[in-house]
């Protein structure tokens, strides 16, 4: 086993899991709202555009598109079902709530997709670039390029733009926003798309490294989660580095010591982090950093 | 000519407990008036509740009108966008943005408003502390510079009227004296303002229309002048050393 390769292998899960956990991490940052059925939409970003795929015969750059708007959707419509308990925070519904939410997008999507592995075909997949012992695909270089630009566009869309502001301020004081003239409930609405389209983007970027099933949101829920709790609830540098330390700490293991127990080392790693930093669900005014 | 604002049988109640009944009460345009009583009166409930904000969830019923148009029951936000702005006791700035933020975002923009509109420079003129500490975070500003951009903040929506609650609370003398004389020269240069204040002789000393809150009620309204001979006033609230 080449400890190179691992190394590698790591970075590229670990800008995975970052991507993929950035738009709860806006969310929980800015909203202080879970969303446990993140992980659904996770997979329906996928299928849907591996459906776009198939049914329109475009390309798949297109189909990344198609997904971005399902995601962004999906993420809205959620906000609207979820005002009430949004604006006032009722954090326990929320999950309770969240976590049905994904099991009816799993359920509609196993009804729609069937229960068969599917192939989100990339052709980014099949090109394979080679230095020496070690190799990695075309789509992993697009997918870790991918997550740096999102991560990097996020900070500056929270410290540059009009949006952003509002987002943080949203983020410290929703009641104080108000004075500010600001319609809170579009901008919960405009963290909630981000959410979506951010998740399903990922899903399109990563999900053509494994087969796809309706079945596997769950585990992107655990992922996520462990991730947005190691970089400490909801800051956005935090996440990046938690999802990188995450890739590399599950790629070394899996290599060094059992694959078999990868998943169950990485929640230890979480249960140790949690009793040694116990802190609220809640991040800090600086989560844009 | 109708009133800035203009109140009209309020009631207020968290929960079953009544904590407001107003039966009237107006604030002329270009004119500062002020709310004083004790603690627990129900001056913040009386300003939030016409300004249609809270941090809690009280009932609010009655006629609030602003320039003779009734806005009761519209969302706070809105009713920014309209020119009723609110200063909040206590938090009333963002911690976590600095001061050119706390002051830049959220602000209309200048053109398509009739109204009077705050520049920075002109809010930076006004408190020429808060320049110097443009750069600094809302989190580590003393209590006074809060306050002062907490009304900065409020100049910058250009409101036609301002609502003030307790502006001078944890302030050093001379800051809540400072603050209340540049309110003072705001509203005699056309801004309309309803202060809340505990602090009853810094209050009388800007006010032009001082109405006294009791438990809910206003059992005294009238011009400073008259009020500062009030016995209610004198007995509870300026004492022996009244001149």
């Amino acid at each position: 086993m080449n400890l190179l390769q691992q190394v590698v292998n790591g970075i590229i899960i670990g800008h995975a899991y970052a991507l993929v956990a950035v738009g709860w991490t806006m969310l929980l940052g800015a909203a202080r709202l879970v969303n446990f059925g993140h992980g659904q939409m996770y997979m329906v970003g996928a299928f849907a555009a591996w459906w776009f795929m198939r049914m329109t015969g475009l390309p798949y750059p297109v189909a990344v598109v198609a997904a971005i708007l399902v995601g962004a959707l999906i993420g809205a419509v959620m906000q609207r079902l979820l005002m009430r308990l949004t604006l006032s925070r009722d954090l326990v519904s929320l999950m309770i709530v969240t976590l049905g939410f994904g099991q009816m997008l799993e359920g509609a999507a196993g009804l729609t997709f069937g229960p068969r592995p599917q192939t989100l075909a990339s052709p980014f997949q099949s090109m394979t670039l080679h230095f020496g012992a070690i190799w990695f695909t075309v789509q992993d270089v697009i997918l870790v390029v991918a997550a740096i630009v999102v991560f990097l566009a996020l900070r500056l869309l929270l410290n540059a733009t009009k949006f952003g502001t509002a987002v943080r301020m949203v983020a410290e004081d929703p009641a104080l926003t108000r004075l500010a003239g600001i319609d809170i409930a579009r901008v919960y609405m405009g963290i909630f798309a981000f959410e979506g389209a951010a998740v399903a983007f990922a899903a399109t970027l990563v999900a053509p490294r494994t087969p796809i099933l309706t079945s596997m949101g769950f585990d992107q829920v655990v992922t996520t989660f462990v991730v947005v709790v190691l970089g400490g609830i909801g800051s956005v540098a935090g996440s990046y580095v938690a999802g990188l330390s995450l890739g590399l700490f599950t790629a070394l293991f899996g290599a060094l010591v059992s694959p078999a127990y990868t998943t169950a080392a990485v929640f230890a790693l979480l249960i140790a982090v949690m009793a040694l930093r116990p802190g609220q669900l809640a991040a800090s005014a600086n989560f844009a950093r | 000519m109708s009133a800035r604002l203009e109140v009209e049988n309020l009631r207020v109640a968290y929960g079953a407990s009544s904590a407001v009944a107003v039966d009237r009460l107006v604030v002329e345009p270009g004119t500062l008036a002020a709310v004083v009583g004790a603690n627990g009166a129900g001056k913040s409930t009386l300003v939030n509740a016409i300004a249609n904000w809270s941090r809690a969830e009280p009932r609010v019923e009655g006629a609030v009108r602003m320039d003779g148009e009734n806005i009761a029951g519209r969302p706070a936000h809105q009713l920014v966008k309209r020119g009723l702005q609110l200063v909040p006791e206590g938090r009333g700035v963002f911690m976590g943005l600095t001061v050119e933020e706390n002051l830049r975002d959220g602000a209309p923009s200048a053109a398509g408003l009739s109204r009077k509109t705050y520049s920075i420079q002109n809010v930076y003129q006004l408190f020429p502390r808060l320049g110097e500490r443009r750069s600094t975070q809302g989190g580590s500003l003393s209590g006074g510079e809060r306050q002062m951009l907490a009304v900065g903040r409020a100049l910058r929506m250009a409101p036609k009227a301002l609502l003030l609650d307790e502006p001078s609370i944890g302030l050093a003398p001379r800051f809540v004296s400072l603050l209340l004389q540049t309110i003072r020269a705001l509203v005699d240069s056309g801004l309309t303002v309803l202060l809340v204040e505990q602090n009853v002789r810094a209050a009388m000393e800007v006010a032009d229309v001082v109405h006294l809150l009791e438990r809910g009620r206003l059992i005294a309204s009238g011009p400073v002048d008259e009020m500062r001979d009030d016995p209610r006033i004198v007995e509870a609230y300026l004492g022996g050393g009244h001149e």
